[in-house]
């Protein structure tokens, strides 16, 4: 008895798949915004508060994995270096709209110097130095000398380097793309 | 230059630099503090111990537990602290505290920590590099590194990595995160080596703002209409304009008198919170429907129901409200799931969506919708020969028992139209909790009213407006001889009458 109702859910299992295979394919992508990995690089500096949401309809596929490169800068030197690359089992997160004030431009070039992917991140150069004083806070920014970025990018069989540009557009240093096998 | 390296630890972030490339073995041991979902749908913080020994790594969770505890004790990260996990990475060094700190001048850490960097007494450096190394090493999910450094004597900084020593303790931690997370402005007047705002543009942060006219104040939504603009200390506690912000101590202004990004002790402010709301669900990883089941598209090709779910988030209190609707109409159906049965809905090809919204009174504006979500399926129905299903053939047809005068809507309606008469679709006074055929996100969710169903064809045999994509509101007949299709508003009303009737089953 339970076998042949084991056997009727199969074949009604089977049904079910067979008959949304055929019709399931005009409205394949119908869901919402479910996909949100892609990158948005669009923007530029300036005033972006509140965030934008991201956008879904330009949203591929995602991978199952990511680049995780941990880079080093000195930007008076142009000398880049890459501290640690791995390959991280997780779809590239999402990433959010260029902050508010300076940004640099995380460019990935391939051989040709097509750029491949961009992003713009916060100034990684500035470090805040704040303290409370007399029951208010005080501090002021400075520049680092020499800054370290995490730096998640896709995985781009094609992609050769990395080039890092401050707010004002200047190339600062380039550093090989890291190929990570899995 | 000077100030800002360390030089007696040059060799060893040589060191580190050949041993971290490549290297993605763990280093130190990590243990979790907090973890409210998978690292792929959360924001992933991890904190690292600096001047912690061997013998120092209990004190290390205890600092790091007290920490967390409290900045999600904070507003609004208590309310949204499901959205976060917290990991703590066992860095062992061999001294404890920090350069130029209570324990001495010299100390010997795994982070290179030390005070009076670029000169500045209670700035804190570390090398950044090496604990964003250790973090990806140790933590590859991470979004965000704070580093607690083990010396009483008071020191931090921001930036791409947040240091605070013990002495600093947790509101340096939490004013940081309002600027790594919500992108909020200083509200302080202290010269902080900024450039100024730009007068055309405005301030970019969602707390600073150049303009003085009441409609072009960013966050006009919280000012009342009796409080007075620019706004004084005789308003504290009321959101307005006060003068002073952004490291300017005229002619840029702040929404509350005090708040988290001017006085780190105190809480955020309205406006500050409003902002890191919006932000929170705009992070790294996090979405707010997060799963959704089944997939995209749905055959029902026998007369068993579908479950359709789906997950967000769970926080505390839960904000959400969720809004289904068919084809584009309004349903009364309420939670993250639904279950439809074919008999709930006629043979075609129909559209069912949810829209999730967080409906916290933290937030009154929300320009960019970051605050909703939504996914749609596609559901095809088969001609079948259901108990109770209208749309079987020899049935003849829907009728919405619901929808007609003085029926009292879903708790007395049939709802399965076995009693239909010829595929007449009648329209007329419907109750039965639709609200409206238009369909849009946002609307109420309650009892429709005799104008909200006028928009339902009030007749099912004539040739209505064709809709081809979703047969809503077509009228017209299928391939084959099936059953004419009915409005998309009459479609909602018999799904209200199959729920309302399961509801009282229960």
């Amino acid at each position: 008895m339970k076998l042949q109702t084991l056997e009727r859910s199969a074949r009604r299992q089977v049904a079910h798949w067979m008959l949304g295979l055929v019709l399931a394919l005009p409205f394949v992508g119908c869901s919402g915004k479910l996909d949100l990995t892609k990158p948005d690089a669009r923007s530029s500096g300036g005033s972006l508060a509140p965030p934008k949401k991201p956008d879904p309809g330009a949203t591929p596929a995602p991978a199952a994995a990511h680049l995780l490169q941990i880079i080093e800068i000195e930007p008076a030197t142009g000398q880049v270096r890459t501290l640690l690359a791995r390959r991280v089992a997780q779809a590239l997160p999402r990433r959010r709209s260029s902050p508010p004030g300076l940004v640099w431009r995380v460019q990935t070039l391939n051989q040709h110097g097509r750029v491949l992917d961009e992003v713009a991140i916060a100034d990684p150069s500035r470090i805040r130095a704040e303290f409370s004083s007399d029951g208010q806070l005080a501090g002021t920014s400075l520049e680092k000398p020499v800054v370290a970025i995490p730096l998640r990018l896709p995985l781009l069989p094609t992609a050769e380097r990395i080039r890092l540009q401050n707010s004002r557009g200047e190339t600062l240093g380039e550093v090989a793309y890291q190929q990570v096998s899995p | 230059m000077r100030g800002w390296s360390k030089p007696r630890t040059a060799a060893m972030r040589s060191l580190a630099f050949v041993c971290a490339l490549g290297s993605a073995a763990n280093a130190f041991d990590v243990e979790v503090l907090r973890e409210a979902g998978p690292p792929d749908r959360r924001f992933n913080l991890t904190v690292l111990g600096d001047g912690y020994r061997a013998t120092d790594q209990e004190q290390l969770t205890t600092d790091a537990a007290s920490m967390v505890s409290n900045l999600f004790a904070t507003s609004p990260f208590a309310e949204y602290a499901g959205l976060f996990n917290v990991k703590l990475v066992h860095v062992v060094s061999n001294d404890s505290g920090a350069d130029g700190g209570d324990h001495g001048a010299v100390r010997d850490t795994e982070l290179g920590a030390y005070f009076n960097c670029a000169g500045i007494e209670r700035l804190i450096c570390v090398d950044d590099g090496r604990v964003l190394s250790i973090a990806a090493a140790d933590t590859p999910e991470f979004n965000l590194a704070l580093v607690i450094v083990n010396d009483t004597k008071y020191g931090g900084s921001g930036g791409v990595v947040t240091v605070s020593s013990i002495g600093a303790g947790v509101d340096v931690f939490t004013h940081e995160l309002g600027h790594s997370l919500a992108q909020l402005a200083d509200e302080y007047s202290d010269d902080g080596g900024q450039p100024p705002c730009d007068p055309l543009a405005d301030c970019p942060e969602a707390n600073a703002t150049m303009r003085v006219a009441r409609s072009e104040i960013k966050w006009n939504a919280w000012i009342d209409e009796s409080t007075p603009i620019p706004t004084t200390s005789t308003h504290l506690g009321f959101v307005g304009l006060f003068e002073g912000a952004r490291y300017q101590s005229s002619g840029i202004y702040r929404p509350e008198f005090d708040c988290k990004m001017r006085s780190s002790w105190q809480p955020f402010c309205r406006v500050c919170i409003e902002q890191a709301v919006r932000s929170f669900w705009s992070l790294e990883n996090v979405r707010m429907i997060e799963e959704s089941t089944p997939g995209p598209s749905v055959v029902m090709a026998d007369c068993e129901p579908v479950s359709f779910r789906v997950q967000t988030p769970s926080l505390s209190p839960s904000p959400y409200r969720y809004e289904w609707s068919l084809d584009g109409a309004s349903l009364t159906a309420e939670g993250p799931a639904l279950d439809l049965s074919p008999e709930d809905v006629p043979p075609g090809t129909h559209t069912l969506a949810l829209s999730v919204l967080d409906q916290t009174d933290f937030v009154r504006s929300d320009p960019a919708g970051l605050l909703s979500d939504e996914v749609s399926w596609s559901v095809s129905v088969g001609v079948l020969d259901c108990p109770g299903y209208g749309g079987a053939p020899g049935t003849g047809g829907i009728s919405a028992v619901g929808g007609m005068p003085g029926s009292g809507g879903a708790t007395e309606g049939s709802g399965g139209a076995t009693e239909a008469s010829g595929g007449t679709v009648s329209g007329g006074t419907s109750s039965g909790g639709v609200s409206t055929g238009g369909g849009a996100p946002g609307g109420d969710s309650g009892g429709a009213s005799p104008e909200s169903s006028g928009g339902a064809p009030s007749g099912g045999q004539g040739p209505g407006p064709a809709d081809p994509t979703t047969a809503a509101g077509c009228g017209c007949s299928l391939p084959g001889g099936r059953a004419p299709v009915p409005s998309a508003a009459l479609l909602a009303v018999l799904l209200a009458l199959r729920l309302g009737r399961r509801r009282e089953h229960r």
